[in-house]
This record gives C-alpha cells, structure tokens and sequence, in this order.
C-alpha cells in the first residue's frame, strides 16, 4: 500500500484518503485528485494544462474552475496549512513541503521517474490535443457527451430534463400532495441520476419539506445530512447548497449552526428570496427581530405572500398591535391556507384577548387544510381559555396522530392528564434539549414541569427559552399552564425580561422604513 | 356488315363484363382520410397530470396542415401555465424537419386544459409526441396506418 507523507498528512493512494493527526480530512473526487497531482510533482510546479489533465481527466475546464477547485484544497486542509500551495502567476501551481513515500508493503509499486515521465507525455499530449482541439473547435466549453437515443428517437436527455422540470415545479406546489408526488419522481430520477447535483439537491430539499411543513416521517434525516453534506464537499461556496444544510440542521434543531450557514449563503448571494427568508425566520425565533424585519423588507417587493405573515409577527412581538393586525389580515387574505400565518395570527388574538376570534380562524384553517400539528395545538390554548373540553380534547387527539412523537404535543397532553388527576406519560427528560434547540421547545418543556409540579425547572426551562430569544411574554401570560405562576416573583422578572428584550428590538426598528399597506 | 355489328356486341359486352366490378367505384369521390394520434412520454399517463384538455375534445388534423399536405410526427415540450395555456412550447423532434413545424406548434398553441381538481393545477412541463397521418382508403384505415406510425421512432 503506498502512502505518501508530506506536512503531517498522510495520503493514502489505495484508499484515496487523506489523514492529519489520524483524523480523515473531507478531502475526495476531484479534490483529492487535486493533491494528489500537486504532490506527485515532487515540489515542481504544474502547469494548468497538467492539471486539467490530470483531475479532469483531459476535460478542457477554465482557469477558473482550477482556481475554484484549488481554493476548496486549501480549505479542506488543516488550519496551519495555507502556505502549502504557492500560485504560480500564469504558470500553476505548486505544492512546498517535503514529500515522502512510505510502504507498508515492500514491493515498490511506482516508480518516481516513470511517474514524470507519464505525466510529461500526458502535458505533451495535452498540448497537441488543445492544438487540434483549437484548430477545429473555436469553442472548445464542453465535450458533448454521446448518449444512446431510446425509443421515439429522443434523447435521453430530453426525458430527464422534462422530468426534473416536473419534479422542480411539483416541490415548489405548497401542498402535501404535491410535496409527496415530487418526492416520488425526485427518487425516480435520483436512481438513474446520482450524480446529477441539481437531482441530489431537489431530492433533499422535498424531503426536507415533507418533515418541516407537512410533520412528515424523520427517518428520511440522515439521508438529507449524507445528500447535503456531499453536496456542499463537493461545492462548498454555492449558495443553495448552504442554504439546503442550513435548513437540515434547523431541522433537526441546531440553530446556530442552522445561522451560520444561512448567513454563509447570504452572503454569496444576497439576492435568494428562500435563504433571506430561511435566515429572517431564524432570527425572529432567536429574538433578533431588527435583523429579521431589514431581511424581510428587502423580499417585499418580489415575494408578496411569505413575509406579510412575518412582518405582522415581529409587530406582535414588538407591541404594535395595530399594525400586527393589518399585516396579519393581509396575510391571511392572501393565502388562506397558509398555516404558518394562521398560527401566528391566533397567536396574536390571543394576547389581544380575543380567544374566541383565535378558535375560530384555526377553525377555518382547519376545514381548508386539515392543519398541521402546531396549529392543532394552538387550538387546544385556545380552546382551554374558552372552556371548550371536547375541542381541548379533540385537538391533542389530532396533533398527537399526525405525530406521535412531537414534544409540544406530549408537553400538552402531560399537563391536561396533570389536571385530570391522570398519570403523565412522558417523564420530565424525554427530550433532551441543548443550547442550539428551539427556544419554543423550551416553552413545552416548562409546561411539562409544570405537569409534574417542578415549578422550579419550569422556571429555569423559562428562562432559558428568554435567553436564547423567546420574547412573547403576553403569550405566555394567557396559557393556562403558566396561570399558577402569575404571583410568583421569579416569573414576573422573566416577563419583564421579554419585554425589556422586546423594547430594546422596538426601538431598533422605529428607525427602519415600513411600506404602508393601506396604499395599496 | 354483320359481322361488323357481331364484334361490336362482343366487344361491349366484354367490356361490360371487364367494367362491372368497378362500376360501384365511379360513383366514390376522393376523399383525404386524415388522423391525429397523441402520445404522451413525460409524464406516462394523463391520469399524472392535474389538467384535462378541455380543447379539443377529439383531435383532428389542422386545417393549414391539411392544405399544406403536412404530414410527419413532432415531439414537444411545453409548460402548463396556470391559466391552463400550453406555454414555452419547444420543438425536442419533427419530421419532416419542413412543413410540419409551424402548423403543428399553431396546433399545440390552441389547446386548453382546465385542473381536474377545485384547488387548481399546478403548473407542470410535459413531453409529448404529436403524429399527423394522411392516407388510407377508410378512417380506419387511416387511424391503423397513424397508429402504427406513432410507434416509429420520430427521427429521420
């Protein structure tokens, strides 16, 4: 087995892998490739030519793309190593450090010499074929690549092309029917198409929607981490790319990280209405409301339905409830069936003590769209402040079958089992939450301690959700699980804290300029 | 004289005999049996699409194709916009690569669909190949030799 050793890392030709201090570094395919050209040049330089002979394999590519391609080396490396690759102007690259060959086994496998000179043939040889190649192609951008017609005389092609414009335009439908109809053809095309990015991609992100808009099965997880962690290996600066890991990882509830990559993609490209929007989310949740209202306000002209929700929402969380109302109606409006907006909006009547107007737009939500699990569940704090039993009980019932599994869910029905002298199901630990999770979740959490009389953990599972940015502190006065800590010092601190959170945010956004909607 | 008028009875009633399986045929006009075959590739089924064509109901060989004595096969895709319009209508295949062209994209361009569902279609790309066939003395004999055609490849 040959292995060359060069700067502490070692690169093992068999296994096409390269370790530093025994860990793998995501280095592969044409990365790899990549540093393994550099290195077997024996600290000479290698000519652009050379490179595209030998990564691409004689494909002709820019000179951009080996710069691109060497840009993604040199971050793959380990931090202290920047210095390995010296850019060469208008000549190449090369690779510093001292080289050695090691061998487990001692037959020597290839010999240094020979390498050069296969790799100086392999130069003449590309030499003389951009010579042909330039002579007789003036546009030498891609090979065409040869594939069987099928039947009706068509082109393979054609039918993939079709096919992903399908599967494209059925994931951007926003219903569950369609999302699980993209699913389908998304796997179809997925089997013939592996290494087809665009394919990758649309697969992960239906699959993606399935679990965050429409409660779908999780176990398809680990499957968008493996699909969108290639991905970005393989592309670590394309936008969506960042945009699709980011949305795993809100997913699966680590929202810092969830940030990061969003603000990564924002960054590459300000102008991508689903990564501005993804971000603005996030930064609502975490409580960072002025951020979140300069991203939206950016997206109002070209996507009118999304935002008008979320606009009103961060009026809500500011105290302008005149406004919050418009933006809300607005909303709703516009598209009846969006739950998000929905939510919020019940949300918002009920900290305006309008709990029966509250019921009733779920209501309506409900008999447009049958509702998802959070907006079954606003529907139950509705329906308690309303002494409504049968649709307090009706709602758990519904969220509960949509998913089992969900923690608001069992956090609810642990406190209406509390309160009918039940046993609780769910002990106290059953969700471990970190600093990344969900502030929301922390809310649950505290109700659940309250299911099990822990005021003092609900205190704490509190004001952890206050820290990491929850701020709807009317909200949580109305819900009737928190009623029995409206005396309690503790826990007036933490609703003054919201507010003062709340204040700080207001005065931030007073200094942005807001569209009037009446205008229109 | 006689023998004269003898060869001409023969001769009329030869011809009589000769003449009389056709005799039924002089009263037939010519008539250009036409026929129009829709195949369907992506999706495979219309029961994939949330759209029905509305217009036409039957498909018939367009007039313009008719007098320009177009015939051929061509393959197209096109969106299904949501108004139910086919838009972004690209030619992938036609045979003959002239004649057939315009007629049968002006063709394309009149049909409607309207969503099988009360909540609307979603818009969708679809590929589908389109057969005008002439010839055959019946229709169904212009509809069996249009079927047959429509499993050719549509390629020169």
């Amino acid at each position: 087995m040959d292995v060359l050793v060069t700067a502490k890392l070692e690169i093992n030709l068999e296994q096409r892998t390269v370790s530093h201090n025994q860990q793998v570094l995501p280095i592969k395919g044409l990365t790899f490739d990549m540093l393994l050209a550099l290195v077997e040049a024996r600290n000479h330089i290698v000519s652009l030519e050379e490179l595209s002979l030998q990564v691409w394999k004689g494909k002709v590519v820019s000179d951009d793309t080996i710069a691109q391609r060497i840009s993604l080396l040199r971050k793959a490396l380990p931090n202290d190593s920047e210095n390995y690759i010296e850019s060469v102007r208008s000549e190449g690259y090369r690779w510093l450090p001292a080289i050695k060959k090691q061998q487990t086994e001692d037959e020597p496998k290839r010999k240094s010499p020979l390498t050069m000179f296969a790799i100086g043939a392999m130069a003449v040889f590309s030499i003389l074929f951009m010579l042909w190649f330039s002579a007789y192609k003036p546009q030498p951008e891609a090979i065409p690549t040869v594939q069987k017609p099928i039947e009706h005389g068509l082109d393979i092609s054609v039918y993939t092309r079709v096919k992903l414009a399908r599967a494209q335009q059925y994931a951007s439908a926003p219903t569950a029917e369609a999302n699980r109809i993209a699913i389908k053809m998304y796997r179809d095309l997925y089997a013939d198409n592996q290494d087809d990015i665009l394919v990758a991609f649309g697969l992960a992100r239906v699959l993606i929607d399935n679990v965050a808009q429409f409660d779908g099965d999780r176990t398809v997880l680990p499957e968008v981490e493996a699909i969108s962690r290639e991905l970005l290996l393989q592309q670590p600066t394309e936008p969506r790319f960042l945009w699709l890991r980011g949305y795993y990882f809100e997913v699966i509830g680590e929202l810092p990280t969830a940030i990061d990559h969003f603000e990564s993609a924002a960054q590459l490209d300000s102008a991508d209405a689903s990564v501005s929007l993804s971000l603005a989310s996030l930064y609502v949740e975490k409580g960072r409301l002025f951020d979140a209202m300069s991203l939206y306000l950016r997206q109002l002209s070209d996507n009118q339905r999304y935002p008008l929700a979320s606009i009103g929402y961060i009026f809500h969380l500011t105290e302008q409830p005149e406004l919050a109302r418009e933006w809300y109606a607005a909303a709703v409006q516009l598209n009846p069936d969006n739950d998000a907006a929905r939510i919020r909006f019940a949300q918002f009547l009920i900290t305006q003590n309008e709990h029966q107007q509250a019921l009733d737009t779920l209501l309506e939500l409900h008999r447009l769209t049958g509702g998802t699990v959070d907006s079954h569940l606003t529907t139950l704090s509705a329906a308690l402040l309303l002494n409504e039993q049968s649709i307090v009980t009706d709602s758990l019932q519904q969220a509960l079958q949509l998913s089992p599994n969900d923690f608001n869910a069992l956090a609810w029905r642990a406190w209406l089992d509390y309160q009918a002298g039940e046993p609780i199901k769910t002990a106290l630990d059953r969700i471990p939450l970190s600093e990344q999770s969900h502030p929301e979740l922390y809310v649950a959490k505290s109700i659940l301690a309250l299911a099990h009389e822990d005021i003092e953990t609900a205190l704490v599972m509190l004001s952890r959700a206050q820290r990491l940015g929850y701020m709807d502190y009317r909200y949580i006065e109305q819900l009737m699980p928190f009623e029995q800590l409206a005396d309690n010092r503790l826990f007036r601190e933490l609703l003054l804290m919201m507010q003062a959170r709340q204040a700080t945010q207001r005065e931030r956004i007073d200094l942005l300029t807001i569209p009037t909607l009446s205008g229109d | 004289m006689k023998k004269n008028s003898i060869i001409a009875a023969l001769f009329v009633a030869t011809a009589g005999l000769l003449l009389s399986p056709l005799s039924g045929a002089n009263q037939d006009r010519v008539v250009l049996q036409t026929d129009v075959i829709e195949t369907l590739l992506v999706p495979e089924t219309a029961d994939a699409l949330s759209w029905q064509r509305v217009f036409p109901e039957q498909l018939s060989m367009p007039r313009g194709a008719v007098r320009a004595g177009a015939k051929g096969c061509a393959i197209f895709s096109f969106n299904i916009n949501s108004d139910g319009e086919p838009t972004n209508i690209t030619t992938e295949k036609v045979v003959p690569s002239f004649g057939l062209r315009r007629h049968a994209k002006n063709y394309l361009e009149s049909w409607r669909f309207e969503p099988k569902s009360e909540d609307g279609g979603i818009e969708e790309s679809v590929l589908l190949r389109l057969d005008f066939c002439t010839g055959g003395a019946t229709q169904e004999e212009a509809t069996a030799i249009c079927e047959y055609q429509a499993t050719l490849p549509c390629s020169k």
